[in-house]
C-alpha cells in the first residue's frame, strides 16, 4: 500500500444518551488507491456502522456520537461542514447497500435516481445526464438501457436493482466505493454475477473498495487486505494471505475453521464458535470482548490487549495476548484440523 | 385497469344500495308518527289516520321501500313532510354552503397539516417539535364545537371583526360570502388539522427510516431535497387514502359547525329533519352524504394509480 486513499484513525461511534454503549471502538484503517479491504465479522459487530460512518451517514443521526479522524483526499471528513461533506458523498465516496429491494425510491424512475447523483454533483444538461445514465446502465449490464432507464424499480429484478445501485454509485466516478454486504440479499447465481461486476468495475474505474461481508469465500476471492471486527473492535487486520494462513486471533481462526468446505471429511461436525457475541448496546465484558467464547483465555485477558504486530509481517496486526508461538501452533492446528 | 375500475364502481353501487336500505329502515322504524308531528295541535285520531293514508305510511314497510327506491332511482327523493317542497330542491339549495364549507376547510387543513407533519417528522429529534407535538395531541382532544364557540366569542363578540354566523351566497356578494365563511372554515379546519398532522408525521417518520432515504443521503442530497423529493411523495400516497377516510369526520364536523354558525347547509337541513321526523328529507340527506363519500373515495383510488407507478402498471 503506497499512498492511502482514505485513512481512518481512531474512529469511535457511541450510542448517544446516558448508556455507555460503544458500537465502534477506536477503529483505524487505511485503504490505498485501487485496493480492496474487506471487513468481516458476525452480525452486530459494528461493520455496517463503521461503513456508514465513513460516508457520513451516521453523522447527523442523533442516536450516535462520533469521534476520530477520516482523512480523504487531503481533508478530514469529520471536520467538514454539512455542505462540504455532501460534495464528497456520492462524488468522491459512493456506497452500495445490502438490500436492493428497498434501497431505491419506489416512486422515481431508475434513470431519474441515477441522474440525481449527476445533478447533485454539478451536471445540469438533461441530455448529457441521460446519455451518461444510459452509458452507466450499459456498463453494469442492464439490457436495453435506452428503454429500461424509464422503468420504475418494481419493474427490475433484485439483481438488476443492485446493478442500478452500482450504476448510481459509479455515476460520478468515485475514488472509493463502500459496499455493505452487496450480495447478501441476492440469490446465489446473482451473487456471483454482482461480485464479478464489482471486481471488474473496480479495475475500470481504479477505485479503492471497502467491502463488508461475512462470506469468507468472497473475501478470499476479492480482498487485498482484511479487517476482522468483533464487538465493535478491530481484532485483526492484515493482508489476506497472511491472515488466512496464519490467523493471529482465536476469533479469526474460529471463523476460518467454520467455513464449510466441499472436500471436508464427511460425518465430522462443522466446527463453530461457541456462545454468542455481546450485544453492544448493553455493554460488553471487560478486557478482550471475545474472552467468554475463547478456548485459549488467560488471566491477562481481563485487560484489553493492544493492536500490535505479532507475526512476521509488520502490517499484520492483532488484538490478543497469546504469545506468537502459541498462536502459530495452536491456531494453525485448529484451522488445519478443520480443513483436514 | 378497466376491470379494476369496474369492480370498484360496482362495489360503490352495492355500498350505496346498502346505505339506502339503512337510511330508509332506520328512519321508518324510529318511534313516532310523522302524521302526528305534522298535525301538531290539530291532531285527532281521525285526522292522523287520514294523513297517514295520504302520505302512504299505512302500507307495509317493504312496499314503501320499493316505492321509495323506484322514485329514488328516477332521481326523485320525494316531498318533505314538513314544507311540502320536493326534497330534491331542498337538498340542492342546502348543498352549496356545505360543499363550500367542506372544500375550504379541507383545503386549509391540507395546506397547513401536510407541511407541518413533514417538518415535525424531519426534526423529530429537535427540542422545539415537542411543544408542537403536544399542541397536536391537545388539538385532537378538543371538540370542534368548543373551538367554534371560542372563535365566536373572540372575533365576533369581543372584537366584532367577523359575523358570528349566517350564509351569504357567492352570487350575491363574494366578499360577504368569504367574510361569513372565515370562522366556520377556521373551526372545521382546526378540527381536522391535528389528526392529519399526526398521521403525516408518523407516516413521514417511517418513510425517513426507509433504506432509499439513506441512498439519497449517500448521494449527497441535502435535507430539503430529501424531504421534498423523496419523503413527501412517499408520504402523500397513504395520506390521500387517510383524507378520503376522514371524509366522514368532515361531514359530521360540518353538521355541528353549520348549526353553531347557522349556515343553511345539508347538516342543518338533516338535523331539522331528524327533529321533525321528516323522513324523506333525512333519507335524502343521508343518501347524498353517502354518495359523496363513496364517489370521493372512488376518485381517490383512481388518483392512486396516477401517483403510484406500482399500481399503474397492474
Amino acid at each position: 500500500m503506497s499512498e492511502a486513499l482514505i485513512d481512518i484513525r481512531n474512529l469511535t461511534v457511541r450510542l448517544a444518551g446516558g448508556r455507555d454503549a460503544v458500537l465502534v471502538d477506536d477503529v483505524s484503517l487505511a485503504v490505498g488507491k485501487g485496493e480492496v479491504l474487506c471487513i468481516v465479522g458476525e452480525s452486530g459487530c459494528g461493520k455496517t456502522v463503521t461503513a456508514r460512518s465513513i460516508i457520513g451517514l451516521t453523522r447527523h443521526d442523533p442516536r450516535f456520537s462520533l469521534s476520530g479522524e477520516i482523512h480523504f483526499e487531503g481533508r478530514d471528513l469529520m471536520r467538514l461542514g454539512a455542505d462540504e461533506l455532501r460534495q464528497v458523498q456520492g462524488a468522491g465516496i459512493a456506497m452500495i447497500f445490502q438490500d436492493p429491494m428497498t434501497s431505491l425510491n419506489p416512486l422515481h424512475r431508475i434513470g431519474r435516481q441515477i441522474g440525481e447523483v449527476l445533478t447533485l454533483h454539478g451536471k445540469h444538461s438533461s441530455t448529457e445526464i441521460r446519455r451518461r445514465t444510459v452509458e452507466l446502465l450499459r456498463q453494469v449490464g442492464i439490457p436495453n438501457p435506452e428503454t429500461r432507464i424509464d422503468d420504475y424499480p418494481h419493474q427490475f429484478s433484485g439483481g438488476m436493482r443492485q446493478r442500478a445501485m452500482i450504476a448510481m454509485a459509479l455515476a460520478c466516478s468515485p475514488s472509493l466505493l463502500i459496499a455493505d454486504e452487496p450480495t447478501t440479499a441476492l440469490d446465489v447465481t446473482t451473487q456471483k454475477q454482482i461480485l464479478t461486476l464489482i471486481k471488474k468495475l473496480k479495475v475500470d474505474y481504479g477505485m479503492g473498495l471497502i467491502l463488508i461481508t461475512h462470506d469468507l469465500g468472497i473475501v478470499a476471492e476479492i480482498a487485498d487486505r482484511v479487517m476482522v471486527m468483533y464487538a465493535g473492535r478491530c481484532v485483526e487486520i492484515g493482508a489476506v494471505r497472511a491472515l488466512f494462513r496464519t490467523p493471529q486471533h482465536p476469533y479469526t481462526a474460529g471463523l476460518l475453521a467454520s467455513i464449510p468446505a466441499a472436500n471436508r471429511v464427511r460425518g465430522e461436525r462443522l466446527p463453530s464458535i461457541r456462545g454468542v457475541p455481546p450485544i453492544l448496546s448493553e455493554g460488553r465484558p471487560q478486557g478482550c470482548a471475545f474472552l467468554p467464547r475463547c478456548d485459549f483465555a488467560l488471566g491477562q485477558c481481563r485487560n484489553l490487549p493492544p493492536l500490535k504486530a505479532s507475526g512476521a509481517e509488520t502490517d499484520h496486526l492483532d488484538r490478543c495476548w497469546l504469545t506468537p508461538e502459541v498462536k502459530n501452533q495452536t491456531l494453525r492446528r485448529l484451522q488445519e484440523g478443520a480443513q483436514a | 385497469m378497466a376491470i379494476y375500475l369496474l369492480v370498484r364502481i360496482l362495489g360503490g353501487v352495492v355500498t350505496l344500495f346498502c346505505v339506502s336500505a339503512l337510511a330508509f329502515f332506520a328512519t321508518a322504524l324510529a318511534p313516532g308518527n310523522p302524521a302526528a308531528v305534522l298535525l301538531g295541535n290539530l291532531a285527532t285520531p281521525e285526522r292522523i289516520a287520514a294523513v297517514t293514508e295520504q302520505m302512504g305510511l299505512d302500507k307495509p314497510l317493504p312496499i314503501r321501500y320499493a316505492i321509495w327506491l323506484k322514485e329514488m332511482l328516477q332521481g326523485n327523493l320525494g316531498t318533505s313532510n314538513l314544507s311540502f317542497k320536493p326534497v330534491n330542491d331542498l337538498v340542492l339549495a342546502a348543498l352549496p354552503p356545505t360543499l363550500e364549507l367542506a372544500a375550504l376547510s379541507l383545503a386549509l387543513a391540507v395546506v397547513i397539516a401536510i407541511p407541518m407533519g413533514l417538518i415535525l417528522a424531519q426534526n423529530r429529534d429537535r427540542w422545539w417539535t415537542r411543544p408542537l407535538s403536544g399542541l397536536v395531541t391537545l388539538g385532537i382532544s378538543v371538540p370542534g364545537f368548543w373551538v367554534g364557540l371560542l372563535l365566536i366569542v373572540v372575533f365576533s363578540m369581543t372584537f366584532k371583526l367577523l359575523p358570528s354566523g349566517g350564509y351569504v351566497p357567492m352570487t350575491r356578494s363574494v366578499s360577504g360570502n368569504l367574510r361569513a365563511m372565515i370562522l366556520p372554515v377556521l373551526t372545521l379546519a382546526i378540527y381536522l388539522i391535528p389528526s392529519l398532522v399526526r398521521f403525516v408525521r408518523v407516516t413521514a417518520a417511517n418513510v425517513l427510516r426507509e433504506d432509499y432515504i439513506d441512498t439519497a443521503r449517500a448521494k449527497g442530497a441535502g435535507a430539503w431535497r430529501i424531504l421534498l423529493q423523496h419523503v413527501a411523495p412517499n408520504t402523500l400516497i397513504p395520506t390521500i387514502t387517510y383524507i378520503g377516510l376522514q371524509l366522514g369526520v368532515l361531514i359530521s364536523g360540518a353538521i355541528v359547525i353549520e348549526i353553531i354558525f347557522s349556515i343553511p347547509g345539508l347538516g342543518r337541513l338533516g338535523m331539522n329533519a331528524v327533529l321533525n321526523r321528516d323522513y324523506p328529507v333525512i333519507q335524502g340527506v343521508v343518501l347524498l352524504a353517502a354518495t359523496g363519500y363513496v364517489v370521493v373515495n372512488l376518485l381517490i383510488d383512481l388518483a392512486y394509480s396516477l401517483i403510484d407507478p406500482r399500481i399503474r402498471t397492474r
